[in-house]
Parts: structure tokens; C-alpha cells; sequence
């Protein structure tokens, strides 16, 4: 059964349902496309690095997260239309090659509008988490999320 | 060296507050959206052109973290270009996070892209006894001059170690 805006409340938490390990083939990837800087390319100039060996772009872990959030919104049947907005990101530690991340989502506030028509919009908290119980990420993001024309021409 | 300031070997100290860049522009084409797509979100309005169609978006559109991800390639770019002497990145340090980051409106495929960058802060603060912080307004325009997306960003820069 579809889950729509109105039958979502503040409080609701999601866990990401399978953890995601990030291998090197996967950091070189997307940096080559993405953000070709040496620590994300490059494992010998990356030990040199800020970072101390190859790690993830920040901007590939913000995609994962989301992956890892759509993955079980939609496996709950959450009619989610996309993000629109983050008000927040800190990447508060690098991603090894290896690492295995997963991810919490608490819903914060609820607004009934969005830029979409019969879409409206959640507040909702992100923790991203290595397998060492780390947190690599910390988010507040927007989602639409649609709402149920029929309840609304009642 | 020292009588030459090029843009990414400068310190903290030497970026100034109103610097203002245009990184380039990007054509979104429909396969590198569906190659991110397929990895990174892998909702039918990303990966299939004809389903697509029924959504409320009409058609396949750039997921936002490949908008996003294509400022960070053009800003790489673009700062390698003026990376004479420093190609370890030793002085631009790693991004912290971002705030009030905004799709503001859907990018299709065909269109092109255009992203600019400017200081906005140097925030009064030193990581590890060697890091500033600049932070930075960032917009992204389409080939109508509408802004699609926006974010402030907090970026290391390496203080100068004789100041």
C-alpha cells in the first residue's frame, strides 16, 4: 500500500536495510567523472594526502546516502519524488576503500507545500555510519513526497 | 614562485572575500544521466526516458547530486588550469559540508549548465593549527538564465605558516 505525505509523522525513523561497502573501484570511478583531485584517484599520493589514503568523494557518499534512503523508502512504499533541498552536510570523516556505510533518517517536520503540485514536503534528519559505529555524515534534507489527490478532493 | 600569486597555491590569507568565478558550462546528455542514474538513484524519472514521461516530471531529468557532482568537476578543472607549481592539492584542503543547498528547478537533458562560485566568509576559526575556512556562494544557471540549484560551501584553505 502506498504510503503518501499524510500518512507520514514527525518522529518516524528509517534504517537503511542492507549496508553498503564502498570499494576502491568504485572511489576511483566516480572521482575520474566527478571530482579528479589525487586523494580520491590516486592510493600513493592519497597517504600523503590530508586524508592519509584513498577515500571517497564527499559528493559520492551524499549520492549513496541517498541511494541507501530511496532504497528503503521504497521498499516501504513512501511515494518520494525526489530531494529538493539539504539544509545541512557535514562530512565528519573520510570513507576508506572497504568501509561499509549505513543510514539512519529521523522525520523532523512536515510541510504540506512543495514546488510540485499535490506534493508536499518532509524535514528529515540523516546519519551516515561506518562499520566502526563512526559517523562519516550528518544531513538535513527535503524530500517530496506526494500526496493523495483522492483524500484531498474528499 | 613568490612574486606570482596563481590561484591554488595561494594561502588562506591571499583568497579575498568577493572573489568572483565562473567555472564553465556542462551539457547534460540523456546517457550520463542514466549511468549515474542506474548507481545513484535509480527512480524511473533518472533511468528510463519513456517511463519517464508518466511522472510528474515529464521526462528523464539530472538527478540533483549529479548536478551537484558536475559543479565539483568544473571547479577541479577549472582551479587545474591556474595550478602552476601545487598539483597535490596541498593547500586546498577538503570540504567540511555545505548548507542551504537548493534544486530550485529540473535540468533536462540537452541543457547546458552554467556554474559560478564566490567568496562570501573567511570564517574566524583554525583546524589542526594549519586550516582556514572559506566559504563560498555557488549557483548553477540554465541556458535561460534560471537558477537551478544554489548551496554555501565550507572549503579548507592552508594558512600561511609565516603569518
Amino acid at each position: 500500500m502506498t504510503i503518501y505525505w499524510e500518512d507520514l509523522s514527525v518522529g518516524d525513523t528509517f534504517i537503511s536495510e542492507s549496508n553498503l561497502t564502498i570499494n576502491s573501484e568504485d572511489i576511483i570511478e566516480f572521482a575520474s567523472k566527478y571530482d579528479p583531485q589525487p586523494y580520491h584517484l590516486d592510493p600513493s599520493a592519497a597517504e600523503a594526502s590530508i586524508f592519509g589514503g584513498l577515500c571517497a568523494s564527499g559528493w559520492q557518499i551524499s549520492a549513496l546516502t541517498l541511494r541507501m534512503i530511496s532504497d528503503r523508502f521504497r521498499a516501504e512504499e513512501i511515494a518520494m519524488m525526489g530531494l529538493a533541498s539539504v539544509e545541512k552536510l557535514r562530512w565528519e570523516k573520510a570513507v576508506f576503500a572497504g568501509d561499509t556505510l549505513s543510514v539512519k533518517v529521523n522525520l523532523i517536520e512536515k510541510i504540506a507545500t512543495s514546488r510540485l503540485p499535490k506534493t508536499g514536503t518532509i524535514i528529515a534528519e540523516a546519519w551516515v555510519k561506518n562499520q566502526k559505529n563512526e559517523s562519516v555524515a550528518t544531513l538535513t534534507n527535503s524530500f517530496l513526497i506526494s500526496i493523495n489527490s483522492e483524500d484531498h478532493e474528499r | 614562485m613568490k612574486d606570482k600569486t596563481f590561484i591554488r597555491n595561494r594561502w588562506f590569507e591571499d583568497i579575498p572575500v568577493g572573489e568572483f568565478h565562473v567555472f564553465g558550462s556542462h551539457t547534460f546528455s540523456e546517457l550520463e544521466i542514466i549511468e549515474f542514474g542506474e548507481k545513484y538513484a535509480p527512480e524511473v524519472y533518472h533511468t528510463d526516458p519513456l517511463k519517464a514521461r508518466d511522472t510528474i516530471y515529464k521526462g528523464l531529468i539530472v538527478p540533483g547530486w549529479q548536478i551537484t557532482s558536475i559543479w565539483m568537476r568544473m571547479m577541479v578543472k577549472y582551479m587545474e588550469r591556474f595550478a602552476e607549481g601545487v598539483q597535490d592539492g596541498r593547500r586546498n584542503g577538503a570540504g567540511l559540508g555545505l548548507q542551504d543547498l537548493v534544486w530550485h528547478k529540473e535540468v533536462y537533458p540537452g541543457h547546458t549548465i552554467t556554474f559560478t562560485h564566490e567568496i562570501i566568509e573567511k570564517l574566524d576559526k583554525t583546524i589542526k593549527n594549519k586550516w582556514g575556512i572559506i566559504r563560498s556562494r555557488n549557483e548553477a544557471f540554465n541556458q535561460y538564465n534560471e537558477l537551478v540549484m544554489s548551496f554555501t560551501a565550507d572549503i579548507l584553505a592552508e594558512k600561511d605558516p609565516e603569518n
